[in-house]
């Protein structure tokens, strides 16, 4: 895989590679300004839509709750406790005969709560190693095959990375089990689930349009080693039962608003993006500003800060949630270079019966209808379910609420601190990758570390 | 607080649009094959199928008012153009899409399609499980066993012809808030579905294994017409039909033989030579594209019927 640069951008990259990031450079403004200058004079070429939905919209309305569905049941089904912080069960296993399947499905013991733990998390895990918190008799860790299905990094990378392997297109029962797009994978983080109500667009990849088909999906994948769908045994109610609890999962209750535009306090929300940000210190005043300056191009939403651009999956209200009309994706996913640096060196070849690993090679849609056949060496994000070139390495924008707690981060876990991040996005790595560059950002010492103290706010 | 999102970085090489669902616009290229149903034909275009389509929508809500742009180069289509399809190989009889197996001195229309109409009942006679219709087509629900099935829908421009040398320059307005047939003004949108001619032939968790067929609804009427905010709001399907010279049917409807169409429904839209999967659609998986297997040929293409085999009533 390639994307284009300028030579100097590549000795950059290079560097980078190498360990001399640019964040390690001296923090002289005259040296920022004359790369910056560089790069406005050596821009690279724009690039094309690739899954840029021609109907995205800024828009601060979401995916609705419906009004037959329960909370309460919906936090059962997802096997946490009514505590908040323990698991429970009872409701949560998705077990029995199955037509769809064609046979009894055997659950594995995994819920919902096991990657998505209590409310001290933000329904998220604790950073790893997992097992540090975790005892390994956990269904986190007896159901691993759940998701990695014998992969000899399964346990290596969930324990100690966190993170899960992720089959984009496992169920698609449309393509063959060979076919490509079916075995692509990637190693991707549990995220905390707290104010995934605001998310135009849900999974890291951006991939699930709507609640019900995204815990459909999980529910699939945490039952049982084998590919097979069991659609009946997950009812359209334990859908919208689910999308009801957890689009109450706020880090801030005040939030809520922003979700009812007849709530008194949503204006507020809408009009003034930093409302609920206790902004007080002198830097952590220089740091919103910089943060407006910035990182709001992408995280945009106001007082939530993932992007704002949407497409109703419903259109406009004849279908239901697990049915959307919408082909993915429905939200703006971006390539910040964070895929491609692969700071952890994950593997995506395909393990065969063998033993052996083989490449998977996409064929992906290139704009102007040539294909790319792509050997996969990153984790290809949005691209594993548009099947467009363009898409390579796109991910969703998070939101940034409770950011502090939520480390480490990334799609990969790849970067511990919010100071790494900072330096992340300051780096060649992120102003030379296909969607950073079009939003370069260079700031000196006493900027990021202005910066990190907003973020920390938040 | 509406502002354009895609052409912030220029216009783009694929589909773009700018504005919002009240005021605004959207460019798309049109290509053979790329937004084609089972059953239709696509027919060969003039030099060796190397034409396309652009197809530009400007809407603004406030002067009700939709225009729309159909520009194709020299060459692009084939005035007064004939078509001649066989029973069995290129064509097949269908009572719920009723259309003539060939065509003399053929014209030609645009067809917008909305991609996420109601789900709506379907009914099947309770001895035989054959189709009987939809709720369509019955004013008073049939004694039948009731299938809900999700539908797009349609609303047609006027016909049109393209110059002597096959250059297209057209442009048709349309009411915003009540989109109708451009031929024929006091009919609205056709409803269109797939559904299984019998209830032995589908499977609800494999409609890609399911012998499925197009149904395609009677025009209704006019004061039904939807605005061209639900258009938008669903996902927008184009197709360019090659239509008889004379209405095959009271009232209208169209034709299974298709030349250039698109696709706003797919994010990004489709590039040529890739095809809208109608099966990851129908299943809600992705991919939502696939290579259109007519590409690289200048032949005519034709999908056949949808899968016939499966039979879940085991033969009884």
């Amino acid at each position: 895989m390639s994307f284009p640069r300028s030579p100097l951008a590549l000795a950059l990259a290079l560097a980078f590679a190498c360990g001399l990031s640019a964040c390690d450079a001296p923090d002289d403004d005259a040296t920022l300004d004359d790369d910056v200058a560089f790069r406005k004079k050596n821009k690279p070429p724009k690039y094309n839509t690739g899954s840029y939905n021609a109907h995205l919209r800024p828009m601060t309305t979401f995916e609705p709750v419906l009004p037959a569905s329960s909370a309460e049941a919906g936090r059962a089904r997802f096997g946490l406790a009514a505590d908040l912080e323990t698991a429970d069960d009872t409701s949560a296993l998705f077990q029995g005969e199955s037509q769809s399947f064609g046979g009894h499905v055997i659950s594995n013991g995994r819920t919902c709560f096991s990657c998505h733990r209590g409310a001290t998390l933000d329904l998220g895990l604790p950073p790893p190693p997992l097992s540090d918190t975790i005892p390994l008799t956990d269904p986190l860790f007896t159901g691993l095959d759940g998701d990695a299905q014998g992969d000899v990094d399964g346990l290596h990378n969930l324990d100690q990375l966190g993170l899960f392997k992720i089959r984009p297109n496992r169920f698609n029962l449309t393509r063959d089990i060979d076919d490509p797009f079916r075995q692509v994978f990637g190693w991707r983080k549990s995220p905390a689930l707290v104010n995934v109500g605001f998310a135009h667009g849900l999974l890291t990849d951006l991939r699930g349009r709507t609640m019900f088909e995204t815990a459909r999906g999980a529910v699939f994948s945490h039952t049982q080693e084998t590919d097979g769908r069991f659609d009946d045994l997950f009812a359209p109610q334990d859908g919208d039962d689910i999308a009801a609890f957890l689009f109450e999962q706020f880090s801030d209750p005040a939030l809520a608003a922003l979700r009812d535009p007849s709530d008194p306090g949503y204006e507020a929300l809408v009009d003034d993006p930093f409302e609920t940000v206790p902004v007080s210190t002198k830097d952590e005043r220089k740091g919103k500003k910089l943060f407006e300056k910035h990182c709001m191009a992408c995280h945009g939403t106001p007082n939530v800060f993932n992007d704002i651009s949407y497409m109703e999956p419903m259109g406009h209200g004849e279908r239901p949630p697990s049915f959307p009309t919408a082909a993915p994706a429905i939200g703006r996913g971006y390539d910040i270079g964070v895929a491609e640096a692969n700071a952890h060196g994950l593997r995506f070849t395909r393990q065969m019966d063998d033993g052996t690993f083989q490449p998977i090679v996409l064929p992906l849609a290139a704009e102007d209808g040539t294909t790319v056949n792509f050997e996969v060496d990153i984790d290809v994000g949005l691209a594993a379910t548009t099947a467009r070139y363009e898409d390579v390495g796109r991910f969703k924008v998070p939101a940034l609420r409770n950011l502090a707690a939520h480390a480490p981060y990334f799609h990969d876990n790849s970067v511990a601190t919010l100071e790494g991040v900072v330096d992340y996005f300051c780096s060649d790595a992120y102003n030379d990758s296909k969607d950073g560059s079009e939003y370069p950002i260079h700031l000196n010492a006493n900027k990021r570390a202005q910066l990190v103290a907003f973020l920390e706010l938040l | 607080m509406l502002v354009p999102t895609v052409v912030q970085a220029g216009k783009p090489h694929g589909p773009y649009g700018k504005g919002d669902i009240e005021k605004g616009e959207l460019s798309v290229e049109l290509f053979r094959g790329a937004a084609v149903p089972f059953e239709l034909m696509v027919v060969p275009t003039p030099c060796d199928c190397a034409g396309h389509l652009e197809l530009e929508i400007e809407w603004d809500a406030s002067d009700n008012e939709v225009e729309i742009e159909l520009e194709g180069d020299h060459g692009s289509l084939e005035a007064f153009p004939d078509v001649d399809r066989t029973a069995g190989v290129n064509w097949e009889f269908n009572p719920f899409f009723a259309d003539p197996e060939d065509i003399v001195d053929g014209r030609y229309q645009l067809w917008i399609i909305g991609s996420g109409g109601p789900i709506s009942i379907f009914y099947y006679d309770p001895a035989t499980l054959d189709l009987m219709g939809s709720q369509y087509d019955f004013a008073v629900p049939p004694p039948a066993i009731p299938v809900f099935f999700p539908t797009l829908y349609m609303v047609s421009t006027p016909m049109f012809q393209p110059d002597g040398s096959g250059e297209v320059d057209e442009h048709w307005t349309f009411a915003y808030d009540a989109m109708v047939r451009g031929d024929f003004p006091q009919y609205a949108h056709h409803v269109v579905s797939f559904p299984p001619p019998n209830l032995c032939g589908a499977s609800a968790d494999r409609l890609d294994l399911s012998t499925l067929r197009t149904y395609v609804s009677n025009p209704l009427p006019a004061a039904q017409a939807r605005p061209f905010s639900d258009f938008l709001r669903d996902g927008l399907l184009f197709d360019v039909t090659i239509e008889p010279s004379s209405y095959f049917s009271d009232p209208p409807k169209t034709t299974t033989i298709a030349t250039y169409s698109g696709a706003t429904a797919a994010g990004g839209g489709v590039p040529e030579g890739w095809t809208f999967d109608i099966d990851a659609a129908f299943m809600n998986v992705a991919p939502p594209i696939r290579p259109w297997p007519g590409a690289g040929s200048c032949e005519p293409w034709w999908g056949g019927i949808h899968t016939t085999g499966l039979d879940v009533c085991g033969g009884a």
